[in-house]
């Protein structure tokens, strides 16, 4: 066996890592849907290599390879196509597919017309890697879009599903950077730890597949992939409808140990579980179920892709899960989430068979409501949970703290969603902003035209089109900033869930910081906690917690800076209500009304506000003694009144004296 | 108003110090300072008569600074999934722009150039070199 190339390899060295990843790939297939396998060297010595099942002779073997040589010809230089991967050639049953495979390789597969050759080459890639590069990387892995492992080779002990999870977070935010700088697409992220930690993110073309390669060191060339391993990956897709076999377990082992967990926690969870669904307004669900019935109807699909969903809804991978199994808990969807079988993405199967209407699905709200009261519905839960632990971790440990609903509230009080809906609003409103000035420049030209009849009425049409687009844009802005409020609230709900809204602030010694003080709600208790911080944060719950009416007031006699971010935010609200409020949008306008959207940002507290504003209660301390207890060890939240309360007031660890 | 807060001589060193940088190198198109809090500090964007202009819209600067904020936040889910790492370095690399968001405790510095400007290199050694003025 070839253990580990030195770089970079020549051809030779190449044929004889694809050969044997070839070889690999084919103890992991079905056979039996391929009646041939052959790879192909164009060599001046041409070298031939057919799997175990395959029987190719020289001569037919070079005339494919003279074939495949005329045809590149004339599409490279009489079409002038710029890149030339595959051939594809189908019959009524059968299918050739020819793959080149860099260094003049070329990979022949015959196999039925329904089977997919791509994962033929997904397989290969993974023995390339596993073969020949595993000097070179400590980590390589393929994961889809969705965030679900595909394969993984590492040489420490690793979770696949652990190691996609984490990656996920990396696509979110190359999404986003993409988004936000306008770079055109992605094609490759490096990530540098402080360490030695060093990885590297290829994207395939149609960006749905993430090759993740690590390696130990600051040397950057340590995770670049070389340009052969590069043109093999891109020409792997995973198509975002997708066709496939769900089985009816997914994985035996973890709906073992999902069983196991279910049990073990019966009884525990049901006021969390309610909370969590909270986040889920009646608005983003409904449109998720449009979603799925319009795709469904439009493409007769009866399986959608999960990360198709995730993308057109820009949802957390999280939310959008447990968002699909309260639909299909509740039975407004009828269907389930599976593996694909070949591919291992997730999808959506729907029933399609049963046709239920309006009535029958009361009917089945109101039963499952009922079901819902008497059973804990854990699910939503568990699909946190990644599959199998590595052995050496606590399992028990894993869980407790995935069950946590301390973890499960920061993972959801996620704002990025947040501030790309902000964005949206900002662009529409830009829009909004270069019409009125048109529209005014048309009225002045209107009014200072008086003679000519024919400049006259096209003038007069202009002004209706733009009247009616104008109309349009503020139907949108409208729309879409209820939505926001919305989920701006919901948001702030849960925060309110992880923070407490500060009885006081005082005034400190630096400049840009307040002492935040927080209390024991209960009337005479002097359990105080007291932290030095920045503002922002505090302000906002403040100001968020007294509009939900969870608290009574915002605190009084606060420092000007203090009473300066209020009023800002307080303007803000102010003008987003009326905004919502406007019975209806009537035909005068004034632009002034809309400019507040390009601000909306400022309502909302960012990931890393939200994290440093823990931490800095996970340090606090009551008192100047050498308790240890942290402010969230003092002090535990009820989830009647959604007060804090010190541990003496509370109950039990979620229910106050009073409630 | 967060940019009035910052003492106006330090900015001016900053401005300057960044001003030099994008004049050594013609790839730059943005570098933005924020403070690790995710505050902005200064941004200079190249202007396409080859001028600096320094963007002083909240929001703009708002955003580029909730970027850096996110990113870091997301790029620390996935290291400490792997190791126990914070993130030093993020270098995207696009199809029309590379940008490079670097990390230290006393700065994040954000820097978009071309394709293939090396972005990384100059935001670390923008770190590097900063270090000293805040």
């Amino acid at each position: 066996m070839i253990k580990g190339f030195d770089f970079l390899m020549d051809p030779l060295q190449w044929f004889n890592l694809t050969k044997e990843a070839l070889t690999l790939a084919e103890s992991e297939l079905d056979t039996s849907q391929f009646e041939l396998m052959i790879l192909i060297q164009l060599d001046t010595d041409l070298q031939i290599f057919s799997t175990s099942k395959s029987q190719v002779e020289v001569e037919s073997a070079a005339l494919l390879g003279q074939a495949w040589r005329s045809l590149t010809n004339i599409l490279t230089n009489e079409l002038q196509l710029e890149t030339w991967n595959s051939l594809t050639i189908k019959s009524h049953s059968k299918v050739v597919t020819i793959y080149s495979l860099g260094f003049d390789v070329l990979l022949v597969i015959l196999s039925e017309a329904a089977v997919d050759s791509l994962d033929v080459l997904k397989i290969i890639l993974r023995f390339i890697f596993q073969i020949g590069y595993q000097k070179k990387y400590e980590t390589v892995g393929l994961v889809s879009s969705e965030g679900y492992p595909v394969w993984l080779n590492s040489v420490e002990e690793m979770d696949d599903f652990l190691f996609a999870i984490s990656i996920t977070s990396l696509l979110s935010l190359v999404e986003r950077i993409d988004y936000e700088v306008s770079a055109g697409g992605i094609d490759a992220c490096i990530l540098q730890g402080t360490g030695n930690l060093l990885l590297n993110v290829a994207f395939n073309p149609s960006q749905d597949l993430a090759l993740v390669v690590t390696q130990q060191g600051t040397d950057l060339d340590a995770v670049t992939l070389d340009p052969e391993l590069k043109s093999l990956y891109q020409k792997i897709v995973d198509p975002v409808i997708y066709s496939a076999i769900v089985p009816e377990i997914i994985d035996e082992d973890r709906e073992q140990m999902l069983e196991e967990i279910r049990q073990a926690f019966e009884g525990e969870t049901t006021d969390e579980e309610i909370q969590t669904l909270s986040i889920f307004d009646t608005e983003m669900l409904k449109s998720l179920e449009n979603e799925i019935k319009t795709v469904a109807k439009k493409y007769r699909a009866n399986e959608i892709s999960i990360g198709y969903l995730r993308r057109r809804m820009r949802l957390p991978a999280e939310v959008l899960s447990m968002a699909l199994e309260y639909l299909i808990g509740e039975g407004t969807i009828s269907g389930k989430v599976g593996k694909a079988r070949k591919s291992g993405r997730e999808i959506l199967v729907l029933d399609s068979s049963v046709d239920i209407d309006k009535d029958d699905i009361e009917q089945i709200k109101i039963v499952k409501t009922q079901i819902g009261d008497l059973f804990i519905p854990i699910n939503p839960l568990l699909t946190q949970l990644p599959s199998v632990q590595p052995s050496e971790v606590a399992v028990q440990e894993v869980i407790s703290e995935a069950l946590g609903e301390f973890q499960i509230m920061l993972t959801l009080a996620d704002t990025d969603p947040l501030y790309l809906f902000v964005n949206d609003l900002r662009s529409i409103g830009a829009q909004l902003e270069s019409s009125t000035k048109t529209l005014n420049l048309l009225k002045q030209q209107l009014s200072e035209t008086d003679q000519d009849d024919v400049l006259q009425t096209e003038l007069a049409r202009r002004r209706g089109n733009l009247d009616e687009k104008i109309f349009e844009q503020r139907s949108a802005i409208t729309g879409k900033v209820s939505r926001f409020y919305i989920d701006l609230l919901n948001s702030y709900r849960l925060f309110i869930r992880l923070l407490p809204p500060p009885v006081k602030f005082n005034r400190s010694k630096r400049k840009k910081k307040v002492i935040v003080i927080f209390k024991c709600s209960a009337y005479n208790c002097r359990t105080t906690v007291r932290i030095r911080d920045n503002s922002t944060t505090w302000v906002k719950l403040s100001v968020f917690a007294t509009l939900l009416g969870i608290y009574d007031g915002f605190p009084e006699k606060s420092p000007p800076i203090v009473i300066k971010l209020k009023t800002i935010l307080e303007n803000r609200l102010k003008n987003l209500i009326a905004l919502i409020e406007e019975e209806e949008i009537n035909k005068d306008f004034v632009l002034e009304d809309y400019l507040f959207i390009e601000n909306l940002d400022e309502l909302l507290i960012t990931n890393t506000q939200r994290d440093n504003a823990v931490n800095k209660l996970r340090k606090a301390r009551a008192g100047r003694g050498i308790d240890k207890e942290d402010f969230y060890s003092l002090f535990g939240q009820c989830n009647s009144c959604n007060r804090w309360y010190c541990k003496k007031h509370m109950v039990t660890t979620n229910k106050c004296q009073y409630c | 108003m967060r940019c009035a807060e910052m003492d106006e001589q330090i900015k001016n060193e900053l401005r300057t110090i960044l001003e030099e940088v994008f004049q050594k190198n013609s790839q730059i198109q943005m570098i933005s300072l924020i403070t690790p809090e995710g505050l902005p500090i200064l941004t200079l964007n190249r202007e396409s008569e080859n001028g600096l202009s320094e963007i002083t819209d909240s929001g703009i600067l708002n955003r580029y600074a909730a970027l850096a904020g996110a990113s870091t936040t997301l790029g620390e889910r996935t290291l400490s999934t792997l190791s126990q790492e914070k993130v030093r370095l993020i270098h995207v690399q696009g199809k029309t722009k590379d940008i490079a968001i670097a990390v230290s405790p006393h700065l994040i510095s954000l820097v978009v150039t071309e394709p293939s400007g090396s972005p990384n290199l100059i935001a670390e050694k923008l770190n590097t070199e900063l270090k000293a003025k805040l």
